[in-house]
């Protein structure tokens, strides 16, 4: 068996004439010997004699003429093609291989940006939130009247009452009383009246203070903002009129 | 005392005149940068003070006047212009001079930053003071004035800024004097004494000027009519050089008085008792250094008082997002994913090319 494993590959060297003289003969003692090998280089021979006749005639192309033309011409353009597709595919590699990176780059660079701008504008919004909580209501007393805006309310306030002493003393002592209707019912009326613009900013600042109606008499629920928000507009009403008074 | 004290009122009268006005500037502010910029004053008379507002009102102005029924201010007067970027507007009061009473200038930046753009508003109000002879440092820490100029109405800070401008005041009185009796060089009132002497005579002059105040909330204004004159004041100052100097040379010395007081007088121009300014911002507001701040609105508000003592800064800063940015960025990190996506299966063909029958040859 090994040594037809041996022969076997040179059954068909033999057929095509290919082997040497010493290696021929060893073929043939073999095959005497082993009629399976024997049997494959029968074969070999005989269907090598039968093709012998085909592998003489030549063909004859001149009438199929047009038909090799167009193969050859779609050989070569499939060649061509071929290689167009492969230099496509090698330049979108090139392209590939620099736009990624820049493109990550770009994206990664964009994000920090958006990060950065993030963080950095939230904490200054903290910083203005808080500073108008804590501030801004005092700075609205300081801020929403200018110092001659006050000295007019101010005159405004000693014409109203009437009287030659400062309107500040009677204010303070509706205020200390805890009572602004002694203040509303002896000139703020004719205060606003005079001035509409005076008005308009309290009641924006106030706005429940324009829900008491005078003529009707005070119910509990009027009690209630004149007890909340009546004290904190006579608190700034007393301090407008102090620097109207300077 | 008492009449002097009176009389003295009228010198230390505040170094700068205000005709009770408020200017009123509103700033709005558009994404594109552009702005508006439109100014209103009430006054009583159809005409601005001469000089007294920092506007450079030209014919690329439009100019207003309506009657507001009001009894004090019976004018409204409105200028507005509309400036196309950042820059004209800032060109605009750049070009106003260091020549009025109150100095102004007003800048708008615009910054890219990609996602959002960021627009810088600022504004800064100065009041140029005549009488600089004692610098406010002298009587103010830095941290004071800066207390002062944002609104600190605290006493103690009133009574610096108020002892600085006596001082001024003081200072634009007695150099004159000083001056005539280098030039007299009279032994019986030489310069020499009058150095000696000036920080009594400035003592005296403050000391008066307290007891005046105190008698001022005691009385009615006719007290004050009567005694607010320039002669009274410098009979004062003539009677108080007597009694602190020691000495009775002083003749001729009252006409210096006057004239300086003519000068310190024709130094003093009107302007505006106070301002407010509001500016809306486009997008969102990020920063201001204003404690008024209503929706995109901002404003400040401040009096000659507090300009006359520092800069008055106003500052505000909003963004603006910009939407197309979002949208590119978007794209480019969807182009990556594909990208990635691609790549992917170009490998695994490539493997599976190379790992094919045909590809090994057999």
């Amino acid at each position: 068996m090994k040594e037809c494993q041996k022969i076997e590959p040179l059954l068909y060297l033999y057929r095509d004439g290919e082997l040497s003289a010493r290696e021929r003969s060893m073929v043939l003692e073999h095959t005497r010997t082993c009629p399976r090998c024997h049997e494959i280089l029968n074969q070999l021979l005989s269907m090598d004699a039968a093709l012998a006749p085909l592998r003489e005639s030549v063909p004859e192309f001149s009438e199929d003429a047009v038909l090799v033309d167009e193969t050859m011409d779609r050989i070569a353009g499939a060649s061509v093609k071929a290689v167009e597709r492969e230099q496509t595919v090698s330049l979108m590699d090139e392209i590939l291989r620099w736009l990624r990176p820049a493109l990550s780059f770009a994206v990664l660079a964009t994000t920090s940006l958006l990060v950065i701008q993030q963080s950095r504008d939230a904490t200054k919004l903290a910083d203005l939130e808080n500073r108008l909580r804590t501030h801004g209501d005092a700075a609205v007393s300081a801020e929403l009247f200018t110092n001659s805006e006050a000295r007019r309310l101010f005159d405004i306030a000693s014409r109203e009452q009437k009287k030659e002493t400062s309107p500040f003393s009677s204010l303070r002592s509706a205020t200390v009383a805890g009572d602004p209707m002694n203040l509303i019912g002896s000139g703020i009326l004719g205060l606003f009246q005079h001035n509409s613009g005076l008005f308009e900013e309290f009641a924006r600042r106030y706005p429940d203070l324009s829900k008491i109606t005078l003529e009707n008499g005070i119910d509990e629920n009027e009690k209630k903002i004149l007890a909340t928000e009546g004290k904190a507009f006579m608190k700034e009403f007393e301090q407008l009129l102090r620097e109207g008074e300077k | 005392m008492k009449r002097y004290a009176e009389a003295v009122l009228s010198v230390l009268i505040p170094v700068v005149i205000s005709g009770c006005l408020d200017e009123h500037v509103k700033t709005t502010v558009s994404a594109d940068g552009s702005s508006e910029r439109t100014i209103s004053i009430k006054t009583s008379a159809k005409s601005l003070p001469n000089g007294a507002f920092p506007v450079a009102i030209d014919s690329t102005w439009t100019v207003d006047w309506k009657e507001t029924g009001e009894k004090d201010t019976k004018y409204e007067y409105t200028a507005r212009k509309k400036f196309q970027t950042p820059d004209e507007l800032s060109r605009e009061y750049a070009a106003l001079g260091d020549t009025g009473v109150i100095g102004l200038r007003v800048s708008l930046e615009k910054r890219f930053e990609w996602f959002y753009t960021y627009l810088d508003y600022r504004e800064v109000y100065t009041m140029r003071n005549p009488f600089t002879n004692v610098p406010v440092t002298d009587y103010l820490t830095k941290d004071e004035i800066a207390r002062y100029v944002r609104g600190d109405k605290s006493d103690s800070l009133d009574k610096k800024v108020k002892l600085w401008d006596s001082r001024n005041d003081f200072e634009e009185l007695f150099r004159p004097i000083l001056a005539e009796a280098e030039h007299r060089n009279d032994p019986a009132l030489p310069a020499s004494l009058l150095k000696d002497k000036k920080e009594d005579l400035f003592g005296r002059v403050i000391e008066a000027d307290s007891l005046n105040k105190k008698a001022d909330e005691h009385h009615a204004d006719a007290k004050k009519k009567e005694t607010s004159s320039v002669e009274g004041t410098v009979r004062f100052f003539i009677k108080m050089f007597k009694e602190v100097l020691g000495t009775t040379h002083v003749s001729g010395y009252d006409t210096v008085f006057m004239q300086s007081w003519d000068a310190m007088d024709r130094k003093k121009k009107p302007h505006p008792d106070s301002w407010s300014s509001s500016v809306q911002m486009p997008g969102l507001l990020t920063e201001t250094n204003s404690n008024v701040v209503e929706g995109n609105t901002i404003t400040w508000k401040f009096g000659a008082n507090q300009i006359h003592v520092g800069l008055y800064e106003m500052h505000a800063t909003s963004r603006v997002t910009n939407v197309w940015a979002f949208v590119v960025t978007g794209i480019a990190g969807l182009l990556l994913v594909l990208l990635a996506i691609l790549a992917a299966f170009r490998r695994r063909h490539g493997r599976a090319i190379s790992s094919s029958p045909v590809r090994r040859g057999l």
